[in-house]
């Protein structure tokens, strides 16, 4: 019986011991270029101008699909090394997929970046192969530069960040910040809204083409509302035509 | 390395003898409780005999550990039943009287026909879930080797046998399999803790009785309290863990009469959002911060009751039993789409849910009738099952389509019918027949802006015969049966919008299914004693499995996964084969090595492809391979000075053979130690005890494609427990301690280690037990 019970253990521990071949046949790329450039985990564009990237990519059997996912930082996360940024203005976003075969392809893409649009995104790149093996997906901090638009930055309003401030009926609302463009405002608009879009205030401001307004000769009286919230925005356009518009949620008693 | 060292402890701790209680009783008539005289007992597991004296009373001694009575008296029907060996203690064992001739009856002590013969089964004993260190239903079941749980944060889970789970292990409550929850593969059980009076875990062979749905494995459940006649129970117990800042509380009444017994359960609980040892998580390639280590949004509340009524007179009983159990709570955000940075702050209030969330109902109403009739016993039981299941979160719409009006996002419910009925012939000499019917019929319905699985209709019919037959020292058991199995999906198009937000068509999302299999399984199943102490089982088994209709169907994300899951309607039925040895000494040790191979396994695996849903990764969609499962399960046992110490260990791997990879979800080597010290106190009926426990589990490298590997970890957990028993009335305080060290680590088998979250760190409980 203690025979029987020591080979019992001993294959118990021989089964333990046992160690399975492991996955080592992932896909994965070879080189990424932008605009003609090998990048790394960053990159620098120009809004307005084209966004032209080339993969190169390879597998030891038969790629299957690329995955482009190119989309904004500003909800705050982080994919590894490309970290979190200073945020991003506009909309863009990006998502396709690829179909590949072979053992080796090399996939190029011109998209337009939008004149609207400026910050910081993340182009991803997902990679599998026919039998589902997933490459370590590669990430690159996109830095979109937009001489374009208008820049608007808000430091303070009634000396406060927005987030904690409640406005009142009569009350002033008092804005500390400025407008800029390099080639010249045209006008600013402000807007203040109820939720459901009635327009509680609206006033037209004419820059004159000067490449910087000072905000704070934009203040004005709150009217009254009848919601708890309201939606506050500011819209410059300079003299080509390109316009930009801020925009935040107040609190309102 | 840590493998090797704890089998060379278990290996060395497995030669040690084992300790002797004596246990001490009346075997009585049941109708009038008079002292049956020189009734004799036989303990089935080491063959001694003794007699009952002239007053009935007879006095055991053997291992301390589960034993299997058979006590007889002329004129009565013969009563096996199952006891606990504890040092001292008493019970007595009630015989029927028998209206035809002398025959061996096989009855459990829940007057169900036994299920022994045919499968082998680990433990059948009374179990107090205030007891452990068990978090949810699904913890309690893993005091039996070879079985873990599947956790979904921390106050649910699912069992899984050997690696396995979902539609592969049933829950068989009540002889009843529960069919909940079968949208997804990992969702946890809808059964109320405080309910479980009994539980056994089947390993190999069960769905021979079954059905498909326990193919690989199967957990059976009681519920009916155990009374003596007059006899009136009541429990108070109170609960609280630190983790979730949970708190609990349940009430049970049973009172048992003549002919009538009545029972009630009731349980609630509240628990707040939960935090882990973890600054960051990842979803779909994105990490973003946590506040805290604090999970937003996963609170929640959940409840159970049920109510029965027996009634037991003569050689018939009739049972019914109506049972409920409700969860509410909020899904964290992180896993409900892509989250932005606010959502995971969340309210500041750590118990209000918020969306998204959801809600999981089970209500069961069940009727057992059984009638011993003069040469054979019948049985027979009838269920219908609902199960419900919404998902709620902001309506939304991707690409042009309208923004709906509802919160609504998935709205699930199953309606499950189901027949049973045995027919035990125990008249025929040395062997016993034993013929099963079954029939299953199933509705799935599915409401709300997302999609996962259409509408269906499902039926199983089975048909199961089993012979038991006594040879030279033991006994071999023969079962085979057959299932007719049906499936129809309905067909599922979804409106395509054109930009102006107008419909343009439809595509198909879903196509329709209509698929009938027959298919066969049969156990083989040698029981023999070695010598007194010893006992060995070998058990063959062909099991086989239709794909359920998630399997088949399913085209959706599935937010308990975090992925798209995608059915595969070419799926052909699971054929396996298992081998499995059980060689145990009484109160000693036990070895458990089993060895399956699989034709056409089923599972759930990384696809060449992406999801084109929005907010989905990588394609999951079912495959079949060719697939070698094995493993075995240890424990020794041993008690010095009043000190009682357990080793165990559980080891399985599975092998897909065309990739020469192991199956996802495969469990790590686990081994564990833990020693009992128990003191009684001067005051008599006091009794204190304290037991540590270590908890190892090794890393597992071994691992599908795309599965992450997880390191190893070591959980050091304490209890300490305070009883006070005078009489009918009983006081139990119970102080425990999980992961006592905090531990960062995680568990292989968590669903969230996809988003490389760890497991709660320390978490400190309390709970009170009132008897009366």
């Amino acid at each position: 019986m203690k025979k029987t019970t020591y080979l019992i253990i001993a294959g118990f521990i021989a089964l333990t011991s046992c160690k399975q071949k492991q996955d080592e046949e992932d896909p994965q790329f070879d080189q990424i270029t932008i605009n003609g450039v090998v990048v790394g985990t960053e990159a620098q564009v120009l809004a307005g101008g084209n966004l032209a990237f080339v993969v190169q990519c390879s597998d030891n059997e038969s790629l299957n699909q690329l995955k482009i996912d190119l989309h904004s930082d500003s909800d705050g996360h982080t994919h590894g090394d490309v970290g979190e940024g200073e945020g991003s203005e506009g909309e863009w976003e990006e998502l396709e997929i690829v179909s590949l075969d072979g053992t080796n392809q090399s996939i190029s893409r011109t998209y337009s970046i939008p004149e609207t649009v400026r910050g910081e995104w993340h182009l991803g790149f997902s990679l599998i192969d026919e039998k589902g093996n997933e490459a370590t997906p590669r990430f690159i901090d996109l830095e979109v530069v937009n001489e374009l638009i208008p820049t608007i930055v808000i430091d303070e309003l009634n000396g406060t960040d927005a987030d904690t401030l409640v406005l009142g009926a009569g009350e002033m609302l008092n804005i500390t910040g400025t407008v800029s463009d390099a080639t010249g405002l045209s006008t600013i608009e402000l807007h203040l809204e109820e939720e459901d879009g009635t327009e509680l205030y609206t006033t037209s401001i004419d820059a004159g083409g000067s490449t910087t307004y000072d905000l704070s000769a934009a203040s004005f009286e709150i009217p009254s509302a009848t919601g708890s919230t309201v939606d506050f925005s500011i819209t410059a356009t300079d003299t080509d035509g390109y316009e930009y518009t801020w925009s935040v949620e107040l609190s309102y008693q | 390395m840590i493998n090797h060292f704890l089998l060379v402890l278990l290996s060395i701790a497995s030669f040690s003898s084992a300790a002797q209680c004596v246990v001490s009783g009346h075997v009585l008539d049941a109708k009038t409780m008079a002292p049956l005289p020189f009734a004799t007992l036989s303990d089935l597991g080491t063959n001694q005999q003794m007699a009952a004296d002239e007053k009935g009373y007879f006095q055991l001694e053997g291992s301390c550990s589960t034993h299997m009575l058979k006590v007889q008296f002329l004129g009565y029907e013969s009563l096996i039943d199952t006891v606990v060996f504890s040092n001292n203690a008493h019970f007595d064992l009630s015989l029927k009287q028998s209206a035809v001739a002398i025959n061996e009856v096989t009855i459990s002590e829940s007057g169900r026909t036994s299920i022994l013969p045919f499968v082998p089964m680990h433990k059948l004993e009374p179990v107090l879930f205030s007891n452990g260190l068990n978090q949810h239903a699904a913890e309690l079941f893993t005091s039996v080797e070879g079985v873990s749980s599947i956790n979904t944060g921390t106050n649910s889970g699912q069992p899984a046998i050997r690696g396995l789970f979902g539609s592969r292990v049933g829950i068989i409550v009540d002889g009843v399999p529960q069919q909940n929850q079968q949208w997804g593969v990992d969702h946890g059980l809808d059964l109320d803790p405080w309910l479980i009076q009994k539980f056994a875990v089947h390993k190999t062979g069960a769905g021979l009785l079954f059905g498909p749905s326990a193919s690989s494995g199967a957990i059976e459940v009681e519920t009916t309290p155990q009374l003596s006649q007059n006899e009136l129970k009541c429990a108070l117990i109170a609960r609280g863990l630190s983790a979730t800042q949970m708190a609990e509380g349940a009430l049970n009444l049973a009172k048992r009469w003549k002919h009538l017994q009545l029972f009630a359960v009731g349980g609630a609980r509240s628990y707040a959002d939960y935090r882990v040892p973890a600054n960051s998580f990842s979803y779909l390639d994105r990490t973003f911060d946590l506040e805290n280590g604090q999970l937003v949004n996963t609170s929640g509340t959940s409840n159970g009751q049920q109510i029965g009524a027996l009634w037991e007179k003569k050689s018939r009983s009739v049972q019914v039993n109506l049972r409920r159990n409700h969860q509410a709570f909020g899904i964290f955000p992180g896993i409900f789409g892509i989250p932005s940075a606010s959502d995971l702050l969340g309210d500041g209030e750590q118990r209000r849910t918020n969306l998204p969330k959801m809600t999981s109902t089970h209500t069961i109403g069940s009727l057992h009738l059984n009638q011993t009739l003069a040469h054979s016993a019948l049985a027979v039981t009838a269920a219908y099952q609902l199960s419900e299941r919404t998902e709620r979160g902001e309506a939304h719409a991707h690409g042009d389509g309208p923004v709906p009006s509802s919160e609504l996002a998935l709205g699930l419910k199953l309606r499950t019918l189901f027949f049973d009925a045995n027919w035990t012939e125990f008249d025929l000499k040395k062997n016993k027949l034993y013929v099963k019917a079954q029939a299953e019929f199933q509705n799935s319905t599915s409401q709300g802006w997302e999609f996962l699985l259409s509408d269906y209709n499902g039926a199983n019919f089975g048909l199961m015969g089993g012979i038991k037959m006594d040879v030279r020292d033991g006994s071999l058991n023969i079962g085979v049966r057959g299932d007719f199995n049906h499936l129809e999906v309905l067909s599922f198009h979804e409106l395509t919008y054109n930009e102006d937000g107008v419909v343009s068509g439809s595509a198909e999302r879903s196509p329709h299914i209509n698929k009938q299999f027959f298919m066969w399984g049969a156990n083989v199943n040698f029981a023999k004693s070695i010598d007194e102490t010893k006992e060995l089982h070998l058990i063959l088994a062909r099991s086989v499995r239709a794909a359920n209709a998630y399997e088949s169907a399913a085209n959706g994300v599935h937010h308990g996964t975090f992925r798209h899951e995608k059915g595969n309607l070419n799926l052909s039925p699971e054929v396996g084969y298992v081998a499995d040895v059980q060689l145990s000494k009484s109160n000693a040790w036990e070895v458990n090595p089993f060895f399956g191979y699989y034709s056409n396994f089923i599972f759930l695996a990384p696809s060449g492809q992406f999801s084109t849903l929005p907010e989905a990764g990588q394609l999951y969609q079912f495959m079949q391979s060719e697939v070698v499962r094995y493993g075995a399960e240890m424990a020794v046992e041993r008690t010095i000075r009043k000190c009682f110490f357990e080793l165990s260990g559980a080891y399985v791997n599975g092998v897909v053979m065309e990739e020469g990879t192991a199956l996802p979800w495969t469990p790590p080597f686990r081994a564990s130690a833990e020693i009992k010290r128990s003191w009684e106190l001067s005051n008599k009926g006091q009794t204190l005890f304290v037991a540590p426990r270590l908890e190892v589990f090794a890393a597992q490298n071994q691992v599908f494609r795309n599965e992450n590997p997880t390191p190893g970890y070591q959980l050091v957990n304490c209890s300490l427990g305070y009883t006070n028993a005078k009489g009918k009335r009983s006081f139990q305080l119970i102080a425990f301690i999980t992961n006592a060290l905090n531990e960062r680590y995680i568990n292989h088998m968590s669903r969230y280690k996809i988003l490389n979250l760890p497991e709660v760190g320390r978490n400190v409980g309390i709970t009170l037990n009132y008897t009366f």
